[in-house]
């Protein structure tokens, strides 16, 4: 499947594969991204009594803590959707992005006895966590699925815009992981940096608050993240919150002109990784 | 038919830099400088030079892990790179698991694995441990799998680093004869090993020397060329003698108080500077101070090939009785080693000192056999003296019906004794 056959040769030199060739090779080791997505999902889930529900308690908890803390303490609401929704939709989009990066910074590192010993193109470590944090978003579905046909959503054309979603909010996350990961495999300062994005990141994004609580002179600085683009792209879709802006996809586009920056950089990197590891 | 290249290296070379620990900037260290050379299709090739002379780091660059700094490697086919072996386990799964995802990732499908799944649980002698996460492994056990599924998965090129350090003896046994099966085959095997006796299959020798490759020769010659250099060059002062000597210093590998080696002298009665041949018989003498009174003493003599092969052992227990004297004083042995046995090579000779034999051998039954290599290893609990290595000889080639030179027409053994041959015609 993913290999070279007998008659195929392969060609290992200074320069860095042409693009094209890279694409290639990934293509060739494709299965790889779902076998190692497999053994993570395998790894994660064996010795343990509840499994795979693990990856719904964590949500549902953090649904019912914050809905509690800001839905019901503090009376936040979000115009006509309930504020539950909002913050689930809020969650799913930032917890699929920081699983990528958490998982994907560490995929090298934790690879690194694969790395010494075998050869695959390494972009397919991080393409493979994004594989199990999909599983992960879907699985939380689980929870959104049930909780908008109570409160009466159902299907939407807008939902056509579901995989555009998904490849965008993945991209936010694969984009920093590219870099750091080629940028900081010989000096690790960066990989230290990731975690405060990831922690105070939460709160640059309307995750929990609503855009239209701040004032407009610093809302219109959300534009710049973004993951700001993402979650009201996701409720936009969900639930036909907000209306839709013309910001998303430029901001789609940039995003996906650093995540391919950062993967061809990577790329460029890479063949150094197993000497560093 | 010309058999197409299996592997073709040009100008490679591999440069590590490290940004310094200390703050002396970049360092640079080459550990591949320009090497080419080719192997065709379902040759073997055996790599071997000092450590750090870049064998590790060929292999590497050859399976793709690293990148070279300069030149090309083309290979054709699937490769199986096994530097470390065991790469692509993970604790947490079980045997089976590990088996269908170690294949996956060696870029074998789910079918092609679940055909030889039976066979690879079978070889690797893991029972019904193969359902357990391998993290309850024994490291043997580890290594067994490991090595059984790279043994049983169809790869075109095979890159082995050391494997040789697996498990026990009879799953050693196992891996010597993949090996020979891989190597007579289509297959295209490289080999890394420092067990040279391991290497001694193989069509083809690369010798590598600080990154460069120094020789790379279907002779065997190289080998043993090499083998004979770096005794020579040893640290240890030791020498291929090759006329007349007598030897009066000694470095025992074990000793104790019961003994004194005087003199070890190994001739053949030559005229002076005259070298050793073959055709000729080798007188061994060995001087010693017995120190102890109450005790007996009994000498072993081993010669060994330079792979460290015992080629024979000879000791007065097997032409007599163990010498039961008991007295303290200057005793010499002499032993005489017969005409034409030997090959043109060089041989290490050992001698060890058993106390008191006669409670030492019977100590011995079916149960816990006699093992000669236990005691040059560890010594036996009173092998008392081990003087490894004591002397390196070599003899020229000689006969006197023959004109020829064994050693250059590389035969591939170490004794060429002349036995008694008797041609009639009927």
């Amino acid at each position: 499947m993913s290999s070279p056959t007998s008659e195929q040769v392969t060609f290992f030199t200074s320069e860095p594969d042409s693009v094209s060739e890279y694409l290639k090779k990934i293509y060739h080791h494709r299965g790889l991204i779902w076998v190692f997505a497999v053994r993570d999902l395998k790894v994660k889930y064996s010795q343990t009594i509840l499994g795979v529900s693990w990856s719904l308690i964590q949500p549902l908890t953090a649904l019912l803590i914050f809905t509690f803390l800001f839905g019901y303490v503090l009376k936040w609401t979000a115009g006509e959707v309930p504020y539950a929704l909002y913050v689930l939709s809020g969650l799913l989009g930032w917890n699929f992005f920081s699983y990528i990066i958490y998982t994907g910074t560490s995929s090298i590192q934790e690879s690194s006895s694969i790395i010494r010993k075998i050869y695959f193109p390494k972009s397919i470590l991080p393409l493979s966590k994004t594989v199990v944090a999909l599983i992960e978003l879907l699985l939380s579905f689980a929870i959104l699925i049930p909780l908008m046909i109570y409160f009466g959503y159902g299907f939407s054309w807008r939902m056509l815009f579901l995989p555009l979603i998904i490849v965008f909010n993945a991209l936010c996350g694969l984009a920093p992981v590219f870099w750091v990961a080629a940028l900081g495999y010989k000096k690790r300062d960066l990989f230290h940096l990731l975690p405060f994005v990831v922690y105070f990141g939460i709160w640059l994004t309307p995750v929990f608050f609503i855009t239209k609580m701040l004032p407009p002179e610093v809302s219109d600085f959300l534009v710049l993240n973004p993951m700001a683009s993402v979650v009201d792209f996701w409720r936009w879709i969900l639930f036909g919150f907000g209306t839709f802006q013309a910001t998303w996809i430029i901001s789609f586009f940039i995003v996906l002109l650093l995540c391919g920056g950062g993967m061809f950089y990577f790329h460029r990197k890479e063949g150094e990784f197993s000497d560093h590891t | 038919m010309e058999k197409e290249n299996a592997i073709e290296i040009k100008g490679l070379s591999k440069c590590y830099t490290r940004v310094g620990a200390s703050e002396l900037g970049t360092h640079e260290l080459w550990a591949l400088r320009d090497v080419s050379f080719s192997v065709k299709r379902g040759d073997s090739v055996g790599i071997f030079g000092h450590n750090g002379s870049g064998k590790s780091t060929l292999l590497k660059v050859l399976a793709g892990v690293t990148k070279p700094t300069h030149g090309t490697v083309a290979i054709r086919g699937r490769v199986a790179s096994i530097l470390d072996i065991g790469a692509g386990f993970h604790p947490e799964l079980s045997g089976r698991e590990n088996i269908y995802l170690n294949s996956n990732v060696l870029g074998f499908s789910k079918l092609e694995t679940s055909k030889v799944e039976q066979e690879i649980i079978e070889f690797s002698g893991i029972g019904d441990f193969i359902n357990e996460p391998v993290k309850n492994y024994s490291s043997g056990m580890f290594l067994r799998l490991a090595f059984s599924i790279l043994a049983h998965l169809d790869f075109d090129v095979y890159l082995f680093d050391e494997v040789f350090a697996v498990g026990d003896a009879k799953f050693e046994a196992k891996v010597s004869k993949t090996l020979r099966a891989l190597i007579e085959s289509d297959k295209t095997v490289v080999l890394v090993s420092h067990q040279m006796s391991a290497l001694d299959k193989q069509d083809t020798f690369l010798h590598l020397k600080e990154g460069a490759l120094q020789s790379y020769d279907e002779n065997r010659k190289v080998l043993i060329d090499y083998l004979t250099a770096s005794v020579i060059s040893a640290d240890d002062g030791l020498d291929v003698i090759t006329t007349d000597t007598t030897l009066t210093h000694f470095n025992p590998t074990r000793q104790s108080v019961e003994l004194d080696l005087l003199e070890v002298k190994l001739y053949q009665s030559n005229n002076i500077s005259a070298q050793f041949r073959t055709d000729k018989e080798f007188v061994l003498e060995i001087m010693y101070d017995k120190l102890e009174n109450d005790c007996s003493l009994d000498c072993i003599v081993s010669v060994n090939d330079l792979q460290e092969n015992i080629v024979f052992f000879t000791t007065p227990l097997i032409s007599g009785a163990p010498s039961l004297e008991m007295d303290s004083g200057t005793y010499k042995l002499k032993c005489i080693i017969p005409a034409s046995i030997f090959n043109s090579r060089v041989f290490g000779m050992s001698i060890t000192f058993l106390k008191n034999t006669k409670d030492v051998l019977s100590s011995y039954n079916e149960e816990n056999p006699f093992k000669y290599q236990d005691f040059l290893k560890t010594g036996g609990v009173d092998v008392c003296h081990v003087f490894r290595n004591v002397l390196y000889f070599k003899p020229v080639f000689h006969a006197e019906s023959v004109f020829l030179d064994l050693s250059k027409l590389n035969i591939n053994c170490n004794l060429s004794p002349a036995f008694t041959w008797v041609k009639e015609k009927i």
